[in-house]
């Protein structure tokens, strides 16, 4: 085939791909609604909420890592597009947050109850769960990006893998029974981190084209 | 980074006319994306061809119509209110790289070559590329006759349809589909 004669295809091939944002929701809704449901059925929901979420010193295990995934999740799509310049340093201010609450958590709790309150009960079932809850919608984040142009596979991975994790660990917030800081900002975190390595490393390999 | 002035004011009116084109072409108007592929062809060919570390410029057409193909999928990626020619040389610039080292060469290809080396001569595309003619062969049968028939024949929608016995609604959906298939396949089968 001449070159010509590709252009000339290439000119009446008039059906536009969709942008990858647009793509994301259609993936990333239903991926919740999984994720939540596998939570809800799988391990349970703990009621009730007013008691075992909404008092201060225990709603920064559901929102702060609720907030970083709405962050992640748009920067991560930037990436999608190859003049976007996503502005990563947004996201700090999530585990900035969650030092603070672990230093205010160290100093508030009584010496001798430090070490119960990191270890908890739970340690491998959260390390388990949450990449487990995270996967559907570090599957929907990565199938959107695979619609793009992605120039940074593997840093589009990792923040995806943020994103995801961040919103999977807000789903497991509903069940997880551990209440102090100094157990959650840890081994959330350690859960968060684990998704968004997957993310790195599959985005590496999926996110080429 | 910056070049002399002369080609600053050349550079800034290629961005212009390209911007203008694609926003044109996004608008419906087919004729402005053909002009816009058109006015891409030769920038794309000269930075391949200087490129090209030691590949015959036969193959270096390949290349060019693999990174132009790409440019064609990804268009979406694209906003109306970013400049075009950046947006065009960052795929053509991932695509080249990834068109070298999948056959077998390294090359470097830093995003200012595409506003500094110069368009290929006008030639009159000397000669029929055989890569994406493999490909075509991998697609379903029906598909492969669609791509012949709209590619190499040079046949409308409408002919095509008529052909195939397909409305011209789906004859617009297969190409796009096949047209993505042939990328994707090309990623696959071209090994040289």
């Amino acid at each position: 085939m001449k070159t010509d004669d590709l252009l000339n295809m290439l000119g009446t091939d008039r059906v536009a791909e969709r942008p990858s944002g647009t793509v994301l929701w259609r993936w990333l809704v239903p991926a919740a609604l999984f994720s939540f449901a596998a939570m809800a059925v799988g391990l349970g929901v703990r009621f009730p909420l007013s008691q075992s979420l909404f008092p201060p010193e225990i709603l920064p295990k559901f929102v702060l890592p609720l907030l970083l995934g709405i962050l992640a999740a748009p920067l991560a799509m930037r990436f999608a597009r190859p003049l976007a310049r996503p502005r990563l340093a947004w996201l700090w201010v999530i585990p900035l947050l969650g030092l603070a609450l672990l230093a205010f958590a160290y100093i508030t709790t009584p010496s001798q109850a430090r070490m119960m309150a990191f270890t908890g009960k739970s340690i491998i079932p959260c390390l388990v769960s949450i990449p487990a809850l995270s996967a559907p919608l570090l599957a929907a984040f990565l199938m959107a990006l695979r619609r793009g142009a992605v120039m940074a596979p593997m840093r589009a991975g990792l923040i995806a893998g943020f994103a995801a994790g961040g919103l999977g660990t807000a789903i497991y917030a509903l069940h997880c029974t551990e209440d102090s800081p100094l157990f959650y900002v840890i081994w959330y975190g350690a859960g968060i981190l684990i998704t968004a390595g997957a993310g790195a490393l599959i985005g590496r390999k999926l996110l080429r084209w | 980074m910056r070049a002399a002035p002369r080609r600053d004011g050349m550079m800034q009116d290629r961005q212009a006319e390209w911007t203008r084109l694609l926003r044109a072409a996004n608008g419906g108007d087919a004729e402005a994306y053909k002009a816009f592929l058109h006015a891409v062809t030769p920038v794309l060919r000269g930075v391949v061809r200087a490129r090209s570390a030691g590949l015959p410029p036969d193959d270096c057409e390949d290349v060019v119509q693999e990174v132009l193909l790409a440019i064609h999928l990804k268009r979406h990626t694209w906003r109306q209110d970013e400049p075009a020619a950046p947006w065009c040389y960052a795929i053509a610039r991932h695509k080249v790289v990834d068109a070298f080292r999948k056959r077998g060469r390294r090359v470097h290809v830093p995003v200012d070559d595409f506003a500094e080396i110069l368009p290929a001569a006008p030639v009159a595309d000397p000669t029929e590329r055989n890569d994406i003619e493999r490909v075509i062969d991998h697609l379903e049968p029906r598909a492969a006759q669609l791509v012949r028939a709209i590619g190499l024949e040079g046949q409308s929608i409408a002919e095509t349809g008529d052909m195939l016995d397909m409305s011209e609604g789906a004859v617009r959906v297969m190409l796009h589909r096949s047209l993505k298939k042939l990328a994707a396949l090309r990623e696959r089968l071209i090994e040289i």
